[in-house]
């Protein structure tokens, strides 16, 4: 099939023998943005997180046909000089260890803050529950979404 | 000191050794590897000046995420007196001779939370011999006495005058003095502006935006990706298979059954293709064995009851066993969850002699001995290249995905790259093996401890997999079953064992090892003891410790804490692991877990954030072990379909974690990466107990029946 999507922004089209190759394998191996990363392959750990029409969805879960018209943002569209709220407050918080699940576990929280301005600490929590941090960033990922919730208020549109 | 004046010749070979003469050649594709990754002038094996004055410093250790990296330059350009923006941090080549670990005998490891602690003193030799290199120079060319100066903010200072000559400066006029430096001229602890301090990561960046690469962000040019399908349950074989159904998977180029006929690999153009392909195969395997999770534990205990099992004798005589009426504890098989899948790539090299293998790994040695093997080559014809690991937690020391890589580029005769999903490797993969304890203890009528005998029985990583790493009199000792142990307090009778119980799941290296239980069995029964005779579990324990450290950070949880308040559920626990002294406080309501305190005296602290968030990463994975995690078997196989079937605590649950370190300028940094975890674990355990006059014998504590009656409130806001 041609799939024909908007990817960060741009009009794309692909050529895939597989309709039903996972979003993420079509990112990573076919178009060759890594910045999208996987574990579980089952949508259970969330490190395959990018916004599908604004939405946080699970890329290993969703077939490449799904997404045929859609917008699609990965990490690498979020901003590419890190100047996301989420991103600055992710590196200001000093989050990551290894970093492997971060652009999921950002991917997650941009979401979160797109539509909740004003997140309480448990909707942060709910939010951020489904995504797994292996080293133990847990709790600074739970600071710099507050964090980031701050400097998206701060930060003009 | 001996082995200081070793170190010191050791970073002076890329000087004046034969390997820089050797390396310039490039004779050799031993030679080749050896080079260091400088552009600039190496001043030793380590450091390096550009002509524009930036420094560059090897870092010996992988990059797992633990931010070793940046730690290790810290020490070095802290040495220097180097500004870190002008810092550019290289991954050293597989040379062990010059970047192995001291910590381990030498060999490039990074596992053991010992890499702070084992390059400690090397770093600082290395950083001295440039500091001194620089002044030396810089002294000379304007005619300064090398005493009267200092290098700071990448210059050197003329103290009398306070003038200066930029890093950059000095290069540029040429010949760079190099008088060497002893232990002597190592910097002064009062003196340092840069350990201690938080400085950004130089990835932090890099990993926000998605551009950090690790393992699998790096398929090599020209190389397909391989999928294994392996046996559902341990040690499966394949009886028969058939792979027409694969074969006409598009994408798949290659069918490729391993000589010890344990797997058969799935080649393909992509990921989805090979892991499409694999899951197509039909095969037949051999019948799965009867282990499961009882019948381990059956054979952990009776290995305790029977006398005559051959036991490793850590304290004591081993003449005198635990009564029967010893506490019973059980931990159980753990298993990593990498973030980031096991990865591997292997190509042929040198008209297919030898071989070249990248991967996502915790040692390049250990990879070259893999491949050495599976290629049926020698180590000098072994190309190694680590990456980024998205994670590691000790499963990527036994990097055995190496082995697959090699085997499959070898039978295809092209390059190519293997990729273990997360649960194949959970499923069939390395574990923190399985334990049984047995522990009594008995007080005084001063209330001092009158006996103590603990004994464990556990399979053996070490004895397993690299039984030249046994440690011990008897060179039977396998730290990774023991650590955690060699408790803290005083008593003058103590009897401490580990019986070996080999057991069918493949054992393991994994965050906290043996210390999460042996932490756990030791403070749990003395916590025990103490309260049923009505003493203070922190006064007690600060009676009875000989290490004023451990005792002040004990004191400093206590304050933390607010420990002895009436009315609260709280538990505590202390230990000493690889020099750090670490204690932790844990507050339960009703069964909820609901704030961690720890404190800890890790030495000189290098990167204060980091290490902070090293020891919040191990409390997170304690409490998971205390609370969620274990791996259970079912008719020899693992009990699992999906993650979900392993419980891990997750971001929504985690309690408030508060950490304080206790800095001591100058002393060897300890170990980082495990300690928030045993005591962590220990801590909960006992906090659970006060709260709900319960005994847990087995880990994760079973809170169901307590949550199901509905006998305490789980509600916390």
């Amino acid at each position: 099939m041609e799939l024909s999507f908007t990817l960060n922004g741009e009009q794309r089209k692909v050529a895939l023998a597989d309709p039903e190759m996972p979003l993420v394998f079509v990112l990573r191996d076919i178009l060759g943005l890594t910045g999208t990363k996987y574990s579980c392959l089952q949508g259970m750990c969330g490190a395959c997180t990018v916004h599908v029409d604004g939405q946080a969805a699970r890329s290993c879960q969703i077939m490449a046909h799904e997404v045929a018209g859609a917008s699609v943002t990965t990490i690498e569209g979020l901003s590419e000089d890190g100047s996301h709220p989420v991103q600055r407050a992710w590196v200001e918080v000093q989050v990551a260890q290894c970093g492997w699940c971060q652009p999921g576990q950002i991917m997650q929280a941009a979401s979160l803050l797109s539509s909740n301005h004003h997140p309480s600490e448990r909707e942060i929590r709910d939010a951020m529950g489904g995504n797994i941090c292996r080293c133990g960033s847990g709790p600074r990922i739970l600071r710099a979404v507050a964090k980031a919730a701050n400097l998206s208020r701060e930060t003009p549109k | 000191m001996t082995n200081r004046r070793k170190l010191s010749r050791r970073a002076f070979l890329a000087l004046c050794g034969t390997g820089a003469v050797v390396v310039g050649g490039g004779m050799t594709a031993w030679a080749l590897q050896a080079e260091a990754p400088f552009s600039g002038k190496a001043l030793n094996a380590f450091v390096a000046i550009t002509a524009g004055g930036d420094i560059e410093i090897i870092c010996p250790a992988q990059d797992l995420g633990q931010g070793a990296p940046l730690a290790l330059a810290m020490i070095v350009a802290e040495e220097i007196g180097a500004d870190l923006s002008k810092v550019r941090i290289l991954p050293a080549p597989r040379d062990a001779a010059r970047y192995g670990n001291p910590e381990f005998s030498g060999r490039m490891v990074t596992a053991d939370s010992k890499t702070t602690l084992g390059y400690w003193s090397l770093l600082r030799q290395a950083g001295a011999e440039a500091r001194l290199a620089l002044i030396e120079t810089a002294a000379s060319q304007s005619g300064w006495l090398p005493d009267d100066c200092r290098a700071q903010e990448h210059s050197v200072w003329h103290m009398p005058t306070n003038t200066k000559l930029g890093f950059a400066q000095i290069i540029a006029a040429g010949h760079l003095l190099v008088p060497g430096a002893t232990v002597e001229d190592h910097k002064p602890a009062d003196q340092f502006t840069l350990l201690g301090t938080s400085p950004q990561r130089p990835d932090a960046l890099d990993i926000v935006t998605g551009r950090k690469r690790f393992g699998t962000d790096q398929r090599p040019v020209g190389a397909d990706l391989a999928v294994l399908r392996r046996s559902p349950h341990l040690g499966g074989k394949i009886v028969s298979f058939d792979d027409s159904k694969t074969r006409a998977v598009g994408g798949v180029t290659g069918v490729c059954v391993l000589r010890d006929q344990s797997a058969i690999a799935v080649i393909g153009r992509d990921t989805w293709s090979a892991i499409r392909g694999a899951k197509a195969l039909e095969v037949v395997w051999s019948p799965a064995s009867a282990f499961d999770s009882e019948s381990e534990r059956t054979a952990l205990e009776a290995a305790l009851d029977e006398s005559e099992t051959e036991a490793v004798i850590l304290r004591g005589s081993g003449q005198r066993p635990a009564p029967d009426t010893a506490s019973r504890f059980y931990a159980p098989s753990l298993t990593h969850v990498l973030p980031e899948p096991l990865n591997a790539s292997a190509e042929a090299q040198s008209i297919g002699l030898g071989v070249a293998v990248q991967s996502a790994t915790q040692s390049l040695d250990l990879d070259m001995r893999y491949a050495a093997q599976t290629w049926k080559t020698a180590p000098f014809l072994v190309e190694t290249r680590g990456t980024p690991s998205g994670g590691a937690y000790g499963r990527r020391v036994l990097n055995d995905t190496v082995r697959e890589a090699a085997e499959i580029a070898k039978t295809l005769g092209r390059p190519v790259q293997v990729i273990r999903p997360q649960l194949d490797e959970m499923t069939r993969g390395q574990v923190r093996p399985a334990a049984v304890q047995r522990l009594s203890a008995q007080l005084d009528a001063r209330g001092d401890l009158k006996n103590w005998r603990h004994e464990i029985a556990s399979d053996g990583t070490l004895t397993t997999h690299l039984p030249s790493s046994l440690k011990g009199s008897n060179g039977t000792e396998d730290n990774t079953a023991t650590d955690g142990a060699y408790h803290p307090y005083i008593c003058a009778d103590q009897e401490v064992r580990w019986v070996r119980v080999a057991s069918l799941p493949t054992p393991g290296f994994l965050r906290g090892v043996s210390a999460s239980y042996t932490v756990w069995a030791i403070e749990v029964t003395l916590e025990r003891l103490l309260r049923s005779a009505g003493q203070d579990p922190l006064a007690w324990r600060l009676r009875h410790i000989e290490d004023a450290r451990l005792a002040a950070v004990l004191q400093r949880v206590a304050d933390m804490s607010g420990w002895g308040d009436q009315g609260r559920s709280l538990g505590l626990a202390a230990m000493i692991f690889r020099g750090t002294r670490v204690a932790s406080v844990v507050e339960v309501t009703g069964t909820k877990v609901h704030h961690v305190w720890i404190a800890l005296d890790a030495g000189q602290v290098i990167h204060h954030d980091q290490l902070v968030a090293q020891v919040e990463g191990g409390a997170v994975w304690g409490l998971s072990q205390a609370l969620r995690e274990g791996l259970k078997y079912r008719e020899g196989a693992a009990d699992l379909a999906s993650l979900a079937d392993y419980p891990m605590l997750g971001n929504g649950e985690l309690p408030t974690i508060e950490v304080s370190l206790i800095e001591q300028a100058g002393q060897t940094p300890g170990g980082a990466g495990e300690v928030g975890v045993p005591t962590t674990v220990a801590a909960t355990c006992n906090a659970m107990e006060a709260a709900t006059g319960r005994r847990f014998d087995a880990l994760p504590l079973d809170l169901r029946h307590l949550q199901q009656v509905g006998i305490l409130c789980n509600e916390h806001t």
